[in-house]
């Protein structure tokens, strides 16, 4: 048999004690353990002074008994301190956790009351006291500190064995009022009837802190018992259970506080196993009255009779605070409150994750609540996939009853129930005060039998319930309530803003809206079906509208049937008389026995009803039972109006304009009303091709229609609607059912109140939130801060594509500013994307002359790169070895002279289809031989110097440079006097690089010469010797003259001169 | 006696005068000289004076010479070379003393290319620039003093290969600078723009988003193509105020 330290019984025992010892004389210590203890006390510590720096050392078992024993006397080391040298063996233990001695040695606690406590700091090294047994189930404070003060501390220390006590017992301490931290506990606590006991704590003081601290073992306990504390009014953070706490029998049983009080906090704690309890019984606190934050009950099964919650089971006193929990497991009471967060709960439960099961039996089973109490509690921000089940009572998918506000909820899962109230948020939203704001649901709401009410949203509400989406389907029993968002609405409730389109089916009183409702509801949307069987009343909005209801401002789509005598109506199943019922407009089918109509089932009172609408379809009802009602357009016809002529009727409330309907684009133009208003309202917007950089310079824009990496510009006129948060704002482009992707090196320009900001994309991405854009000149992001309600502000966005490869898809985008949660309203700008211009430049080579073709793929659309540019060409050119080269000036180009030496030299394209280089001109041509020519095009705005423009395509081509040469022609006339009887007169020629000779016989009037007539240009014989023979003129005259001697190579180009004068006599 | 010499000094007159008549040899230059040396001098002394730049007239030649000057005391060197010859086979024979001035330089260059074989030299001036950026014109010339009279002539302008502007702006949200650099034997060039208070630079910009920008200093080092034209947008604190408060040099 092995000990827990892996000590050796039997022969090698003395082997391994001799070893100790030398280990302890060497004082060597780290890795080690002391000797069993023998029960006894020893007359002092190990080591030490009591100073920080030189604290008591503590190496055996009878020194820590001394210890013990010195605080027992009266000894607080008050400002002193204690350190283990290595693991305490008091006991040793089996690897199950069961002592290996039936009979283990019981350690004497350090501390034993208030009276003799420990205030010293007590540093455990990160050793371990092993095989702790406490055994004193009659004796209060126990554990291995018995009472530790305010100002003690006990660190990173190590407990394994069992502990037993009366009131307040914990493993580490039974009472502790100081610092406990970095403790570990794998000590099995147990108690019988007593209170106060935690894994690490029984009962941690206002001035506690227990911190990084993990439990593995079960803490048994009566009242008050905690994974880590039994009861706390200080601070635990940052610690883990995954042992059991359990007691069926008794009340405020926690993960990790029985009973965290007033003023306590509970931090990034994590319950992983299981809590079992009768009252207040949670997964992290069986009752708060403190703040819980940042928590984690992970895969845990919490159960209990009353007030039985995920984090916690229920509050008292004070506002409890939950924030950022995360819960996922089962939730089970046999009685009342039973929720994923709380059971029964007063405070505000916010941005909390739930991933849970919640069986509740009667009273109140929520998602996340089962009873939030009282009109100032909240539930926000969270979000739930939940499966929710009752016998009985009220169920909801956030809370069973709620008092408060319910905001920001996302519910998925199944609500189910047998009877009263059955809602996707909550199943009764409690009393004129409370609220449901802006929750969505996509679960499925279900009553399984009985009767009641079930709703999308609420079973039954007296408040309000506004900005709430239904998507799943709501279904009752025999003689439920059922509405897409509220079973009933009682008198003075409120319902607007809210859309359903899961299918409505009951057998009840059945609308799509809401089942029954005596209260308001207004600007509603239901797109489900509506199904009301058996002999229930049925209505696209609502089933049955009571004298306290006015019904307006809502439009059903789904087709609403029914097979009963009580009233089908598109809108109204059956309204009383008392109610009112205007601008509506019903668009789906509706199908019944009798009492049908296409806006009410049954007959309206003319006084009571105007401006409702209804699509005439083949075979559709009339507007009520009784038919049309004409006056005031009560219930008629959309006939031959068009929907703008019904937008705008919508918009006419007897005479009043409102801003409720708009046109569905997607939708054939038809009217709805706006359920979700935006945030941002844009009141005016623009549109340009180009940059403009203020609106103020640019005019209206009503179009642009650009390259995919041109640049456009737009503005925007906003008035919020309500607070908006205007960082969270999103700038993007939409092509309907998708945003456009913006490719890499997009950069957006914003100006927002008269500061100018930037943004360049290195990524892409499909929305930019107006917080990631750099204030010019700075790092600073944009602060934008909060736009009250009504405030109205001006924006205008530059976006340049042009840094871009043209990824940006071929299409026509909505460039839209939306709030955070991606709404706007109002017209916004528009652009079309047509492609990419794209250009093909091929180089064709040539000796001293190359050709550029250049071909263009356009499309239609303003391209900010070529727009007021001209296409030019840099030519360049390097040597064979690569090396670069400059062009000589003196170069002829196309006849243009290059009056530098420059490394490029640029051509129009018109003049590209046949580029002549020349460079007989330059003082220093190029040698002739082959060199490698680029040609880049460029769209720029001048000839000559466009590198600073778009470059867009690259050819190269080899240029041959013929070998420089030198011209040059001599001429003389051995005998210059020629006789004027002579025929002819001989000269002397020589010539360099070309030999075709011309003359040109000139003769001398005074100081200047005349060519002679049929003498000039005429071509020169040079015979051997270099001897040529110029004929002149029969009868030339007495005279002066001088023969003009012309080179011309090849090409006909001419080289070089020579004259020489003769006399003739 | 005295008629004598009279008459002798006439016949010497008529004989110029008709041998100034019959002469065409060579250019108006140089005519006096060999009249005054001796006619025959057209024969045996071959004169060629040339030049790689500079010309004979009347059509002067003009070059353009692209430089970066710091100040205006700067000078800008003006390199030509002189020959002797034409060709090969049109090799002056005889020494020739030339001088080169250049307008706006006092003082000049003398020198000699010797005859019979083809020579050449090179000869560098330093011209003195005007205000920075702004551009001027140099009027070089080369003139053959002796054995005959020649000038050769070429125009060379001075044009800063930095350059830059700011647009009239009062009134706009924007200013716009334009920043000009012409051809260079150096196909990119370093630049540095600083900008006082009251504006800031488009950080959207190519050129920008490639540059070594200090916020702080409100400096950015830029290396810029050659032969170019760029516009930096800067974006003004308060429209109704011109700004203009922007340097742009050239780094080293």
């Amino acid at each position: 048999m092995r000990n827990k330290s892996g000590k050796i019984k039997g022969p090698g025992r003395l082997v391994a004690l001799a070893l100790i010892g030398l280990i302890l004389a060497g004082n060597i210590s780290a890795a080690a353990a002391s000797p069993l203890w023998t029960g006894g006390t020893a007359a002092g510590f190990a080591g030490g002074t009591g100073s920080e720096s030189d604290p008591y050392l503590i190496s055996t078992g009878e020194q820590l008994a001394y210890f013990s024993q010195s605080v027992a006397s009266g000894n607080t080391y008050a400002g002193q301190y204690i350190r283990l040298t290595q693991d305490i063996l008091l006991n040793n233990m089996n690897s199950d956790g069961t002592f290996a001695s039936g009979s283990p040695r019981a350690f004497p606690r350090i501390g034993t009351g208030a009276s003799r406590s420990f205030l010293g700091c007590f540093d455990g090294g990160g050793f371990e006291v092993i095989g702790l047994y406490i055994n004193q189930s009659g004796t209060a404070y126990q554990g291995l500190f018995g009472y530790a003060g305010t100002g003690s501390v006990i660190r990173d220390l190590r407990v394994c064995g069992s502990v037993a006590g009366a009131n307040y017992t914990g493993a580490v301490a039974g009472f502790s009022d100081g610092l406990i931290e970095n403790c570990v506990s794998t000590c099995r606590v147990t108690a019988n009837w007593q209170d106060y006991h935690g894994g690490i704590a029984g009962y941690a003081g206002a001035n506690s802190v227990i911190n990084n601290c993990r439990v593995t073992a079960s803490v048994e306990g009566d009242t008050y018992t905690g994974g880590i504390a039994g009861y706390t009014e200080g601070r635990v953070a940052a610690c883990t259970v995954s042992g059991a706490v359990s007691n069926g029998w008794s009340d405020y049983h926690g993960g990790i506080a029985g009973f965290a009080a007033a003023g306590s906090r509970i931090s990034g704690c994590t319950a992983e196993g299981s809590v079992t309890g009768a009252n207040s019984v949670g997964g992290i606190a069986g009752c708060a009255a403190g703040a819980i934050d940042d928590c984690t009950a992970a895969a845990i099964t919490v159960s209990g009779q009353t007030k039985v919650g995920g984090v916690l089971g229920g509050t008292e006193g004070s506002v409890v605070v939950v924030t950022n929990c995360r819960v996922s497991g089962t939730v089970s009471a046999n009685g009342d409150y039973v929720g994923g967060v709380a059971g029964r709960f007063a405070g505000i439960i916010e941005n909390c994750n739930i991933t849970v099961t919640v069986n509740g039996s009667c009273g109140y089973s929520g998602g996340i609540a089962g009873f939030l109490e009282g009109v100032e509690s909240k539930i926000t921000g969270c979000t739930a996939a939940v499966t929710v089940r009752n016998n009985s009572g009220s169920s909801g998918g956030a809370a069973g009853v709620s008092q408060g506000e319910i905001s920001g909820c996302i519910i998925s899962g199944t609500v189910s129930g047998k009877s009263n109230n059955i809602g996707g948020v909550v199943g009764y939203s409690a009393g004129a005060d409370s609220k449901v704001i802006l929750c969505t649901v996509s679960c499925t709401i279900i009553a399984e039998a009985g009767y009641g009410y079930v709703g999308g949203i609420a079973g039954h509400t007296d408040g309000v319930i506004t900005q709430c989406t239904v998507t799943g389907p709501v279904t009752g029993a025999d003689q439920h309530y059922v509405g897409g968002i509220a079973g009933n609405a009682t008198a003075g409730s409120e319902i607007s803003k809210c859309a359903s389109s899961g299918t409505i089916t009951g057998n009840g009183i059945v609308g799509g809206i809401a089942g029954a409702s005596d209260g308001t509801v207004t600007i509603c949307i239901n797109t489900g079906d509506v199904s009301g069987q058996k002999d229930g009343r049925a209505g696209g909005i609502v089933g049955k509208a009571g004298a306290g209801a006015d019904i307006s401002h809502s439009y059903n789509s789904g087709a609403v049937t029914g097979g009963g005598p009580g009233g089908i109506g598109g809108i109204v199943g059956y309204i009383d008389s008392a109610a009112v019922i205007h601008n509506n407009l019903n668009k789906g089918t509706v199908d019944g026995n009798q009492y049908v109509g296409s806006i009410t089932g049954n007959t309206v009172n003319t006084e009571n009803a105007w401006n409702n609408y209804y699509w005439d379809y083949p075979g559709a009802p009339a507007g009520t039972n009784t038919g049309d009602v004409q006056e005031e357009d009560g219930a008629v016809p959309v006939g031959d109006l068009t929907w703008d002529e019904i937008w705008d009727l919508l918009n006419n409330d007897r005479g009043e304009i409102v801003d409720i309907w708009e046109p569905d684009v997607d939708d054939d133009g038809v009217p709805k009303p706006t359920i979700m208003p935006a945030r941002v309202k844009v009141t005016q917007a623009a549109v340009w091709e180009g940059k403009r950089y203020a609106p103020s310079e640019s005019g209206s824009g009503t179009e642009a229609v650009i390259t995919a990496d041109s640049a456009f510009t737009v503005s925007y006129t906003v008035k919020y609607a309500e607070e908006c948060e205007l960082t969270a704002q999103v700038f993007r482009l939409t092509g309907g059912e998708q945003d456009a992707v913006l490719p890499a090196g997009t950069s957006v320009i914003m100006l927002a109140d008269g500061q100018y900001y930037y943004i360049n994309l290195a990524a892409p991405a499909t929305e930019i939130p107006l917080g990631s854009f750099i204030r010019m000149g700075s790092s600073d992001t944009y602060a934008g801060g909060t736009a009250a309600a009504d405030t109205v502000k001006d924006y205008l966005f530059i976006v340049d594509l042009t840094k871009t490869a043209g990824e940006l898809a071929v299409g026509t985008y909505q460039v839209l500013l939306t709030d955070g949660e991606g709404k706007s309203s109002g017209t916004m700008p528009e652009v079309t994307v047509t492609g990419l211009n794209t250009y093909a430049l091929v180089a064709l080579s040539g000796t001293n002359t190359f050709s550029v073709s250049f071909n263009k793929n356009t499309v239609s659309g303003y391209d900010a790169k070529t727009a007021d540019s001209a296409f030019v060409f840099e030519v360049s050119i390097k040597a064979a070895d690569g090396g670069s080269v400059l062009w000589p000036m003196g170069t002829r180009i196309n006849n243009q002279v290059l009056t530098a030496d420059l490394p490029f030299v640029f051509v129009r394209e018109e003049d590209a289809g046949s580029i002549r280089i020349d460079m007989s001109g330059c003082p220093n041509p190029l040698a002739g031989g082959s060199y490698t020519l680029y040609v880049k095009a460029y769209a720029g705005t001048t000839d000559t110097s466009p590198r600073g423009g778009y470059p867009l395509s690259l050819g190269t081509a080899v240029l041959t440079v013929t070998e420089p040469v030198e011209y040059g022609i001599r001429a003389e006339a051995p005998n210059r006097f020629i006789d004027a009887a002579a025929a002819s007169v001989e000269f002397r020629i020589q010539t360099l690089g070309a030999s075709n000779v011309k003359s040109t016989l000139q003769r001398k009037y005074g100081f200047t010469y005349q060519d002679v007539a049929g003498e000039i240009d005429k071509p020169v014989y040079i015979g051997s010797g270099g001897i040529a023979t110029l004929s002149l003129p029969s009868g030339t005259p007495k005279g002066t003259y001088r023969v003009v001697f012309s080179l011309y190579d090849d090409s006909g180009n001419l080289r070089a001169t020579a004259q020489q004068n003769i006399i003739v006599k | 006696m005295k008629k004598k010499k009279r008459k002798k000094s006439l016949a010497f007159t008529i004989i110029i005068i008709g041998l100034v008549l019959l002469s065409g040899a060579g250019a108006a230059g140089y005519i006096y000289s060999v009249l005054l040396n001796h006619y025959k001098a057209t024969a045996e002394n071959r004169f060629y004076f040339t030049s790689d730049l500079l010309r004979e007239g009347p059509d002067v030649p003009v070059y353009d010479i692209y430089y970066d000057w710091a100040s205006s005391d700067d000078t800008v060197p003006i390199t030509i070379e002189l020959r002797n010859s034409e060709s090969a086979l049109n090799v002056s024979s005889v020494a020739i003393s030339y001088t080169v001035k250049a307008s706006g330089l006092s003082g000049g260059h003398a020198g000699i290319l010797p005859g019979n074989t083809a020579s050449r030299e090179a000869v560098t001036l330093n011209v003195p620039c005007a205000a920075i950026g702004q551009p001027f014109e140099v009027t070089v010339t080369a003139t053959a003093d002796s054995p005959y009279r020649k000038t050769l002539t070429g125009k060379f302008v001075v044009r800063p290969l930095l350059s830059y502007a700011m647009d009239d702006n009062q009134g706009s949200p924007v200013a716009r600078l334009t920043i000009t650099l012409t051809g260079s034997p150096e196909p990119e060039k370093d630049v540095l723009i600083s900008w006082g208070e009251g504006a800031e630079p488009d950080m959207t910009n190519p050129a920008v988003m490639s540059a070594s920008v200090d916020l702080e200093q409100n400096t950015m080092r830029i290396r810029l193509n050659t032969a170019s034209v760029y516009e930096l947008v800067f974006f003004k604190d308060d429209p109704s105020v011109s700004y203009s408060d922007v340097t742009v040099l050239g780094a080293d």
